[in-house]
This record gives structure tokens, sequence and C-alpha cells, in this order.
């Protein structure tokens, strides 16, 4: 292995009381790359997810971070303050802060209970949530209580709480749910400006947008990556279209 | 300051603090009894209690209001810091009890003497309890070790919700079974009760009397009415060992068990006795008064001191009696003060990035603890904080109702206290006062009128908030206005269809 990984996982099984949800997964991924995790329901993509940012633990199995940073012995977070960010399917914001202070919360610095009870807002870090808040397109709903937000600006918030740490490492778990197709483009569009900067993994089910955003996708299928490669390839690969695409088409008929 | 309290909140500030720390405390002292204004030392008393029963919600409130951790035994730490002010006045009482021991009556009631005997029947761990000092500082500290100890193995195997409730509650019930039992040295059942003296006490200590053997002999040739008085009322067994006594020390020792019985058992005064003896001014207003109990002590002390002068040491302070209406007041103020100090320090705590922190976790703990914030850490200083805040509460409540027994630290207790918080309003910090404040007067009310029904009156309350109230008292006007803006709409709405579609698409706030 001569080349660099952000995040190598390596032969990790997970079972919940005998189902194996993620069974015999290896997944490497390169510095600054967006990748694009699809698979049917069940496919073990929310708890590969899980297994990443500590909030399960592997049975068997490596997980590791960057060059040699061992995953499976941190906790939630231990992993965040790595530079791993997560942003969950429902988004989940602080409903009743404003739209400024999610950001502030969320911004790279001391986490101590200690800081939290003495620090002091600084010019810089109003800049930067004044940044983070224009990078998501919510610079003139600053101090508007994040509760009420639409549904497609709460997940705007959550990924701009994601960017205010400045991760090395985004994990963002179906973005477009819920979203008007206005709303699952502009989101594509930030996801492609965050890549490079960044490094992204996102896990989605709407083609359309996968389609928009992906260069390389992952097929997960029963805890197993059934096959990788750009999103042309694997729409044509057969055993994609049976387990995944060829079962929607039944579904339908 | 002014950035953290808003113009209104500090003119509310200062208004409550007018009427509450001056204004009636000033009714209590300067208006006579029987005037229409006057306020009883009792009911003075009562209030004190309502205002350490606010800091306690304010503790529940700073749990359940602002970090969504409901704990079901705040007032195991209210009890806890009631225990340790209580365990220093009743060492206070030394040899004045009913035993007219040197331990606390209910050690000798529960025979430890036998238990203790390298002692003299006191515990070893109420031995530093004699100092007010050690004893304030228990205050903060019991509460806060307790709580740290359980918050601990809560937080941080992950207890969360209604599980964590079960346990805090758990916690009290199993402390309350605790103190229940007589052996567990903190009074059982009946715990610690009538206490006396504040600060200071009137019982003769050593040092006190210049020269024992001599002062005894005089006492023994009962030359004067006094003297002759003196020497019957010391028992026989005293007068025995001073007898026998050695040395200087063993003298005093026995003098001091036979002086301090004196000075406990009756009223020292009487015009034939104190013929020939000079007594201050102050001493024969007091007299006039007639003092019963703890104040006749007082009494007794100050009365031997200036009949003997050149024998006994004068001290300038012997304590404040617990039930004087002045130390009542007193209390009642410090109680009030206390409340201010705890609002302010909650309204700073609140207003700090900590205080974004903590009601971050109660909307979405996930998200903080996936923004790299231990929240373990951070409910557990909360757990601390609101523990030694209802222990400084609770601190403040025994000297005020004269007694703190282990059911103070029942399930129930504490259940009541959040009570008070879902009534008056949580997640703000003017809720849980007015509600502790409120539904404690109503109680006062309710349980000397219809004692049976309050339990149902209390549930029914309960039951009502949570359905109607979700904000408690202090949601209503918004409640209200948000009521006034649905009819609005809905009036509107019967014009056009077109507004209560649109109505549908905003976003509800998560409850």
């Amino acid at each position: 292995m001569t080349k660099e990984f952000i995040l190598t996982v390596e032969g990790v099984t997970k079972t919940f009381d005998g189902f194996r949800a993620i069974s015999d997964l290896n997944f490497y991924m390169d510095v600054g790359e967006l990748r694009v995790i699809i698979g049917p329901n069940g496919a073990g993509k929310t708890s590969f997810l899980d297994l990443i940012t500590g909030r399960t633990k592997p049975d068997i199995g490596k997980i590791e971070f960057g060059k040699d940073t061992d995953l499976t012995r941190l906790n939630e977070y231990q992993i965040n303050r790595l530079g791993i960010g997560r942003k969950f399917q429902t988004p989940s914001v602080y409903v009743d802060h404003t739209v400024r202070e999610n950001v502030l919360l969320s911004l790279q610095g001391s986490r101590s209970v200690w800081s939290t009870l003495f620090s002091r807002v600084t010019p810089e870090q109003d800049d930067r949530i004044q940044e983070v808040l224009e990078t998501i397109g919510l610079a003139d709903k600053a101090s508007s209580k994040a509760g009420l937000l639409a549904h497609g600006q709460k997940q705007w918030l959550e990924i701009g709480m994601l960017l205010a740490q400045n991760p090395k490492l985004l994990l963002v778990d179906e973005p477009a749910a819920g979203m008007t197709d206005e709303e699952t483009a502009k989101t594509g569009e930030l996801l492609i400006r965050l890549a490079g900067k960044h490094s992204i993994v996102v896990i989605e089910h709407d083609m359309v947008f996968v389609r928009q955003i992906a260069r390389k996708v992952t097929v997960l299928h029963q805890g197993h990556v059934l096959c990788e490669g750009s999103v042309d390839e694997v729409q044509n690969d057969e055993r994609v279209i049976e387990v995944y695409l060829g079962r929607k088409k039944k579904e339908k008929t | 300051m002014t950035r953290i309290l808003s113009r209104s909140e500090t003119v509310l500030l200062l208004l409550a603090s007018a009427v509450g720390l001056v204004l009636l405390p000033c009714l209590n002292a300067f208006v006579p009894a029987g005037g229409a204004l006057h306020v009883s030392t009792f009911s003075l008393s009562l209030y004190g209690k309502y205002l350490t029963y606010a800091v306690l919600a304010l503790g529940v409130n700073l749990l359940w209001g602002y970090t969504g951790l409901l704990s079901l035994g705040q007032c195991l730490f209210f009890s806890l810091g009631g225990y340790c002010l209580g365990m220093y006045m009743m060492m206070n009482i030394s040899r004045l009890g009913q035993y007219h021991e040197a331990i606390p009556d209910f050690m000798v009631f529960l025979e430890f003497p036998a238990r203790f005997p390298a002692t003299g029947g006191l515990p070893p761990h109420w031995i530093p309890f004699k100092h007010l000092w050690f004893a304030a500082l228990m205050v903060l500290v019991v509460p806060a070790v307790v709580a740290y100890v359980f918050g601990f193995l809560a937080f941080r195997s992950r207890v969360k919700g209604v599980y964590f409730s079960i346990l805090s509650q758990a916690l009290t019930y199993a402390a309350c079974l605790m103190f229940f039992r007589n052996d567990f040295t903190f009074g059982g059942n009946n715990g610690l009760t009538d206490f006396k003296f504040l600060l200071g006490t009137p019982a003769l200590d050593a040092g006190d009397i210049r020269d024992p053997v001599a002062f005894a002999a005089r006492l023994k040739a009962g030359k004067g009415e006094l003297d002759k008085y003196l020497w019957s009322q010391i028992p026989a067994a005293e007068q025995a060992r001073l007898a026998a006594a050695a040395d200087g020390r063993a003298a005093e020792a026995a003098l001091l068990d036979g002086l301090n019985r004196v000075i406990a058992t009756g009223p020292v005064h009487d015009v034939a006795r104190f013929k020939g003896v000079a007594l201050s001014d102050a001493t024969v207003r007091t007299i006039a008064q007639a003092p019963k109990d703890a104040a006749m002590l007082k009494l007794n002390r100050r009365l031997l001191e200036e009949a003997f002068p050149d024998d006994l040491r004068k001290r300038s302070f012997t304590g404040f009696v617990v039930n004087d209406p002045a130390t009542k007041r007193a209390l009642y103020i410090a109680s009030g003060i206390l409340l201010l100090l705890t609002y302010l320090f909650c309204r700073w705590l609140t207003s700090t990035k900590f205080g974004l922190v903590q009601r971050a976790v109660r909307d979405s703990e996930n998200r903080v603890l996936f923004s790299g914030y231990a929240t373990p850490d951070f409910k557990l200083f909360v757990f601390v904080v609101a523990a030694i805040l209802s222990s400084l509460g609770g601190a403040l409540f025994v000297p005020q109702v004269g007694i703190i027994n282990p059911s103070e630290m029942g399930a129930d207790k504490s259940i009541e206290a959040v009570i008070w918080v879902a009534v008056g309003g949580r997640g703000n910090l003017l809720g849980p006062v007015l509600g502790a404040i409120g539904i404690n007067s109503l109680k006062s009310y309710a349980t000397h009128s219809f004692a049976e029904q309050w339990p149902y009156i209390l549930g029914g309350l309960f039951i009502f908030v949570t359905l109607f109230m979700p904000k408690g008292i202090v949601g209503l006007p918004g409640q209200m206005k948000e009521l006034r803006a649905k009819l609005a709409r809905r009036r509107a709405g019967k014009s056009a269809d077109a507004p209560a579609a649109a109505t549908k698409l905003e976003p509800a706030g998560k409850e």
C-alpha cells in the first residue's frame, strides 16, 4: 500500500442480535475524494457510518483514519475531535438556538466544560460564523431560531455546522431527503464545492442527485461492498441491477 | 452584568427584593402585632421555607428545564444539606439538652455511649460538626460528592431519559431507608430536631470559670442565697466528683457539668435569690419578658455571669436562639438572599456558552456528542451544581422549620419539586420560583382546610398543566397570544382557503 488513504476499513463485521448488519466490509477512500454510497434499504449504510463515528464498535476488523489512527478504540466525541464530522439523516440542529448559535457551538476550539464557562466569542470566530453562514446561504437567517427554518434549510445548517469545525472527513447521510428538486440541486452544488478541501462520504437514495455529484460510487448490499465505480459503470453492473435497481423495477410492475 | 440581565428583569428583581427582603421583614419587625399590616413571625418563617423550596426548584430546573435531565431525587441533596446544618445545631446544644449530656439527646436515648465508648457516645464523624465552618463546608461537599459519584456512573454508562429518572428516584429512596435506621447515627425516623442555638451556645465551656476550685469552694460554703441555691442544684454525682477532684482540670470538668445543668434546668432568676446582685438594664428587661426554652437558658447564663463577675468570664455573645423572632427574620432574609444569588448564578450560567451546550444537550444530545463535546462531562457538571444549590436551600430550610427527618428525602418530595417546576414553567428562571412559592402557599392553605384531598388536587394540577399548559404559568401569555393568532387565522381561513394550506407547511417546533 503506497498511497495514503484518509479512511481505511478492512474486514469489518458487525452483528446485532445475530443479524449481520456489516459483513467483511472493505472500504478505502482517498484524501479529498467525494464518494457516494448507495444501496437498498438495510444494506448497512447507516450502520457503516455508526462504525466510523464510534457509535457502535465492530466485532472484528480495522477502521483507521489517516495514516494510523485506530477509530475502534475511540468514542463519538473523541473521533469528532480528530476531524470527522457527521450529518444525520433527519436534520438534527438545536431548534431552540439561533442559527448563529448553532454554528457557534460547532466552531473549532476547546470543548471542555471549563472553556465553555468562561470563553467569549472573539471577532475571528464571528468572521468564521459569517463565512460559514454565507457558504450555506443562511446569512440572512443568522438570528432566527433554527426550529423555524424550512426542512431544507435545516439540512444546510447542519452541513454548515460540520463545516464550522473544518473537518477533514465529512460523513453526510441522505442530505437531499425531503428536499424540493431545487434545494436538492443546490445541496449538490454545495457538496461539489466542498470536495477537494474536505473528503466527503455521501449516502444517498435519490439517483438524480447521485448523478449530479458522484464521481465514484460504492454500492453496499447486505453489509458488503457489491461494486465500486463511476455512476455509469455501477448502473450497468449486472449484480447492481439485480439487487437494487432490478428489484425496484420489479416493485413497480 | 447589564447584558446578561435584561432591563425588565433587573426591574423585576429589584422590585421583588424590595418587597421580599426589605418590606416584609420590616412589617414583621416594626408593625406591632395586631396591626393590619403586621406580618407574623410564623408567616415570615413560612415564606422563608418557600424561598428555600424555590432554590431547590431552580436546581431541578437547571437539570430538567435546561438540560433535559428529569431527576426525581433532588430532595436527597436538599435533605443532605439540611442534615449537615442540623448536625451542627445538634452539637451546638451541647450540655443543654433534655438529658444534660455532652452528646445530642437522641444518642443518649439510642444508647450510643455503649456503641461508641471511646468518644463518650459520639460517633466519630459527628465530632467535627461542632464547628460551623466544617458543617457549612459539608453542606457543599457532601451533596457534591454524592452527586458526582452517582452522576459519573450514570452518565458514563449513558443512562438516559426515564431510566435516569427512575435511578435518581431509587437513589433518594435508598438513602431515605438508610436514614430511617436508628443505627445509621442520624436520628432514625425522628431525625434531628429540638434545635436551640445558632452560631454559639450559652453553655459554659472550658476556660469560662477562672478558678474552678475556688469557685466550687465558694458555692459549697453557701454564704449567700444564690450560692446556696446553685450548690443545691448541682447533682450529687457532680458534687462527689468535685470533692474527689485531684487537680484543677478535673474540678473544672465536674463544675462545668454541674453549672450547665443549672443553666439547662430551671429559671435561675428569683427576686429573693438575686437581691444583692446588680443586674444590667438589658438583663432586667429580659427577665420582665419571662423567656422560655432556649431564650431562658440564654438568660440563665447571663444571670450567672452578672452575679459572679470575678469568677466567670463574661462572653458578649452566647448564640442566637433559633426560635427568636429576630433569628427567624434573619433566616428569612438569608433565604431571600440565597434565592436571589441562586437566580443570578443560574442566569449567568445559562447565558454562557455552557448554557448553550446545556440546552443543546436537551434538544439534540447526539448532535452535541458528534460535535466533539463530551456530553457526560457537561451533564455531570450540571448535576453536581444542582445538587449543591439544592443542598444550600436545605441548609436554610432546616433551622426555619426546626426539624429534618428522612421523610424529607422520600420519593414523593422530589416528585413534588418537579411539579412546582412544571406548573411554574420550566426552561426559564421565573417559572420554578413562582411554582415553588405558589404551590406551597396553596398547599399550606389546603392541608389545613382539606388535607385529604390535597394529593388529588396536586396530581390533577400536574396532569392539567402537562396536557394544556406545557410551558406552565410563565408560558400562559405566550399561549394566549398563539391562541388568538390561531383564531384570527381560522377566521381569515373561512373567507379564503389558501392561507390555511400555507400554515400547514410551517415547521413545528420540537417539544
